[in-house]
């Protein structure tokens, strides 16, 4: 059954390449966003066969880290994309 | 009994890990070969969403089985991917139609430029101004309330498919 974990953790890895080709090659910002979130998500996923494969539950904090932050920066980056700027809860109320 | 239904789960666990990780190569494979921001946003958010909970479902029970632990990270990754991924997908697609990145040259109906340009507001219209106007935030419409609005609009209504060639 290691062998099984195994061959997940290889799927997974061929995962993120295919989206690291689209980050690559993507004609559009919004393509290479989308691409980078579903690295993270995938990298959470790796980590978490990661743990099991070694038998360990020590990685199992980074999951969630790695999702939180994958999905913070994509907020980040199409809120970027759309308004030119990452905050501006503070000034919708004095756009000109 | 207890030895067997462990055997039984620890082998459901390992099927359902190897299950994300296909579908995970199929939302890569997706956003490899479609040809629009839309339609590998689709690829990107629901079958990448489904691996990753089938992965994370999988090792909860290969730990619950092997080493009679319940890990409270791991479920509470479940649910946080199951919320955010999905929101994730939603506000790099609005982003996208709002910088006005185009449409594939087979998409037939665009709703939301519709709707836009049904309540006035001067929505950058991503299947006519093409990508040109990727750097011109300032086309944004002055108003966010008033484009979410035109949003709700668009899918109440029913009209027929315009020829958005």
């Amino acid at each position: 059954m290691q062998a099984v974990l195994l061959i997940s953790m290889i799927l997974l890895a061929l995962a993120i390449c295919g989206c690291l080709y689209r980050v690559l090659k993507g004609p559009s910002i919004a393509d290479r966003i989308a691409a980078l979130d579903t690295i993270g998500v995938n990298i959470a996923a790796e980590v978490a066969v990661a743990g099991a494969y070694t038998r360990s539950t020590a990685y199992f904090e980074l999951v969630l880290l790695i999702g939180i932050l994958a999905f913070l920066g994509t907020v980040a980056l199409a809120r970027y994309m759309e308004r030119g700027r990452v905050f501006d809860a503070a000034d919708d109320s004095i756009r000109d | 009994m207890l030895q067997t239904i462990r055997f039984v789960i620890e082998w459901l666990s390992l099927l359902l890990i190897l299950t994300g990780a296909l579908l995970s190569v199929f939302s890569a494979f997706g956003l490899i070969r479609l040809p629009d921001v839309y339609l590998r946003s689709h690829a990107a958010t629901k079958s990448s969403t489904l691996g990753v909970l089938c992965v994370l479902t999988g090792v909860f029970l290969y730990f619950a089985s092997s080493m009679q632990t319940a890990n409270m990270n791991i479920l509470l990754g479940i649910v946080f991917f199951f919320i955010t991924a999905p929101l994730a997908g939603y506000l790099n697609g609005r982003a996208a139609h709002r910088t006005g990145v185009p449409l594939w040259t087979g998409s037939i109906q665009d709703e939301l430029a519709e709707a836009a340009q049904a309540a006035g507001v001067p929505d950058t219209g991503s299947s006519k101004s093409g990508a040109s106007s990727v750097s011109k935030p300032s086309h944004m419409p002055g108003n966010p309330e008033f484009a979410e609005e035109a949003e709700a609009n668009a899918s109440g209504r029913q009209e027929p498919p315009a020829s958005t060639k």
